[in-house]
């Protein structure tokens, strides 16, 4: 008989486990737990097949510009004389250099 | 190196920045230093990418939220008191420009045609390849289908390991609700995918 609790903790427990990141105590725990609970080896059986699901690819272009991607926008809303202005605005309210 | 030392005149100092710890690249970054800026969006494009085109499941997307996120956190950046860690900060921006991106392709009514479209040459044999891709783009579908708060709980968890406290600061709710919508999205899940 499934017990509610064991299976929530056990949930929690099953992506980490899934990578291999528990302790060996949490390891034995949730092996033992999966062997006689169907319904959690179903939801680790969709975590695991999530967890393996390839990220979608951001194109290679953008993603090697992406920092610069990124200043140019900043600078965009903050035109090249900010940083300066900021920078002196700054140095000047913590007293003389 | 992501910016290019030609461009952004970084060569020592850039040295210097990567051996310096995230709390003072954010100060350093907080008071205007774009070297330190550019070190930090370095350190942390990754999981941001990551988290946004897992949430809305399509790279173009994805790629312009991330670069979107960075442009707020700096704008921000002078509001991050670090009560949470700076990731956890970057995944609260993302899910709410993700967001933004969600709600304005619903309003134009656009369908989503590339769902896992983006897979890497396996080596597997042809059918099973391609039953393979089958289960991996219904997966991710099945992901992108579920309730914003579910879907940001999974996403975090099974993905990025965080703990119900961070994704609760994320996804805005207690630690408890976090797990609730852990729970319930993964029960969701598991009858559609299994």
């Amino acid at each position: 008989m499934t017990n509610p609790e064991e299976c929530a903790r056990i949930g929690e427990l099953i992506p980490e486990f899934l990578a291999g990141r528990v302790s060996e105590a949490d390891d034995k725990r949730v092996r033992k737990h999966l062997e006689s609970c169907v319904e959690c080896r179903s939801r680790a059986n969709a975590v695991s097949l999530l967890q393996q699901t390839p990220m979608p690819m951001p194109d290679p272009g953008r993603w090697d510009h992406f920092v610069e991607g990124v200043v140019d926008a900043t600078e965009e809303k903050h035109p090249p004389g900010y940083w300066r202005r900021l920078w002196d605005k700054l140095r000047g309210s913590r007293g003389p250099r | 190196m992501f910016v290019s030392p030609q461009r952004f005149n970084l060569s020592t100092s850039c040295c210097i920045l990567l051996a310096m710890d995230e709390s003072a690249l954010i100060e350093l970054a907080r008071n205007g230093d774009r070297e330190a800026f550019g070190q930090l969006v370095n350190q942390h494009r990754d999981a941001v990418y990551r988290f946004a085109a897992r949430w809305l499941a399509d790279s173009d997307q994805a790629l312009d939220v991330a670069q979107d996120v960075f442009v707020r956190a700096f704008d921000g950046l002078k509001n991050y008191r670090g009560d949470s860690r700076f990731r956890t900060w970057l995944f609260s921006i993302t899910l709410n420009a993700a967001r933004s991106v969600a709600r304005r392709q619903k309003r134009r009514g656009e369908i989503r045609l590339d769902t896992g479209a983006d897979f890497p040459d396996f080596r597997t044999p042809p059918d099973a390849k391609a039953a393979r891709a089958d289960a991996f783009a219904r997966a991710a579908r099945e992901l992108a289908d579920l309730p914003e708060k579910q879907r940001g709980a999974v996403s975090l968890r099974i993905y990025e390991g965080l703990s119900f406290k961070e994704i609760g600061e994320i996804i805005g709710c207690s630690e408890g609700s976090a797990r609730v919508n852990y729970h319930h999205g993964i029960q969701k899940l598991r009858e559609n995918l299994t």
